[in-house]
């Protein structure tokens, strides 16, 4: 296949869908007229542009739709919970860390409570974190799969 | 009937109206583009439960974002891209976590001893029809995307430049080597 022909097959795509300009749809025209590896070639994509030209997407159910806004500020609303949850933790935390550390309110009944809680954290988190270091050094298929 | 430049302003006077924390307005826009932006995700996710909810989880990202879109660009190409990257992070994680598409297409127990088939085998429309939509998954997201674009949301070059960001000329040749994978990959098939 020559230069000619690898830039008629850069231009047949716009051939089949309308999209070139005067100029190059004549070009193709006159080259497809002598080339029967070209009219070859065209001919394939065609069909191949016909099957993808039925190519459809499932419709969802009416009721999806009626319902796909409301889904949407459920969402909304699940995520700005989540968020005032994860905030209060955190400043329960951070209070619990000041009143433990840096003043004398607490009682010793209370601090040892606290303390079992951050020891429990603490064996969960390294528990968790040293699963999924094994997890990503031994699993056979943690690369991408390839298609 | 509405001309387009009416339909625009319409639709900017929406996004607007939404900027300001106008519930109704961004309701309308949802409803406006919901379909769109369904099957935008079901070219990238395959299935109608996916797309469903990567449309939806796409639509709260624009209501979180919404304040910072630029009212003077067009708003569903920024909307397509929102989709595009929620499904792309979304498949990613099911990699992660080992689900691929090669799990989907082994539960439907497809064979993979596949024999090579010539192209004088293509000579058949019925035969690349029951092909193509197995053999669209297997081609690169960056073509199966540009062919979801094309043939199914029927966007001509133009609209497809100005949703992805690329030049006219680059959707031809992108196009033109997607259906060219496309092409060998249901040979294969």
């Amino acid at each position: 296949m020559d230069e000619v022909c690898t830039k008629m097959h850069e231009l047949m795509s716009g051939y089949l869908d309308g999209e070139l300009d005067e100029d190059d749809t004549e070009r193709i025209k006159g080259h497809l007229e002598s080339c029967a590896h070209c009219r070859q070639e065209l001919n394939e994509m065609t069909l191949v542009v016909s099957a993808a030209d039925t190519l459809s997407v499932e419709v969802p159910s009416e009721e999806e739709w009626d319902g796909f806004l409301d889904n949407v500020y459920n969402r909304v609303e699940r995520k700005t919970g989540l968020f005032l949850v994860i905030l209060g933790v955190f400043i329960g935390v951070s209070m619990m860390v000041y009143l433990f550390f840096l003043t004398d309110m607490l009682s010793n009944p209370v601090k040892r409570v606290i303390e079992l809680i951050f020891v429990g954290l603490a064996l969960l988190f390294s528990s968790v974190m040293r699963q999924r270091v094994h997890h990503k050094k031994t699993d056979r298929y943690s690369r991408d799969v390839h298609r | 009937m509405n001309t387009m430049a009416e339909e625009e302003l319409n639709e900017q006077k929406l996004i607007e109206s939404a900027q300001k924390g106008d519930h109704a307005a961004f309701g309308q826009l949802v409803t406006a583009y919901q379909r769109r932006a369904y099957s935008v995700a079901y070219g990238f996710m395959g299935n109608r439960e996916d797309a469903l909810e990567m449309a939806q989880e796409a639509f709260v990202k624009v209501y979180k974002a919404i304040y910072r879109f630029d009212l003077l660009m067009p708003f569903y190409p920024w909307l397509y891209r929102i989709v595009k990257n929620t499904c792309l992070n979304q498949i990613k994680k099911k990699k992660r976590r080992g689900e691929s598409s090669l799990d989907s297409m082994m539960a439907s127990g497809r064979d993979f001893a596949t024999t090579k088939r010539g192209p004088e085998s293509m000579a058949s429309f019925e035969e690349l029809k029951g092909d193509l939509a197995t053999s669209l998954d297997q081609v690169s997201d960056n073509h199966k995307e540009i062919i979801v674009l094309r043939h199914i949301h029927e966007m001509s070059y133009s609209e497809i430049a100005e949703c992805l960001g690329i030049p006219h000329g680059t959707v031809m040749s992108r196009l033109h080597g997607a259906r060219k994978s496309l092409k060998k990959v249901m040979e294969m098939t």
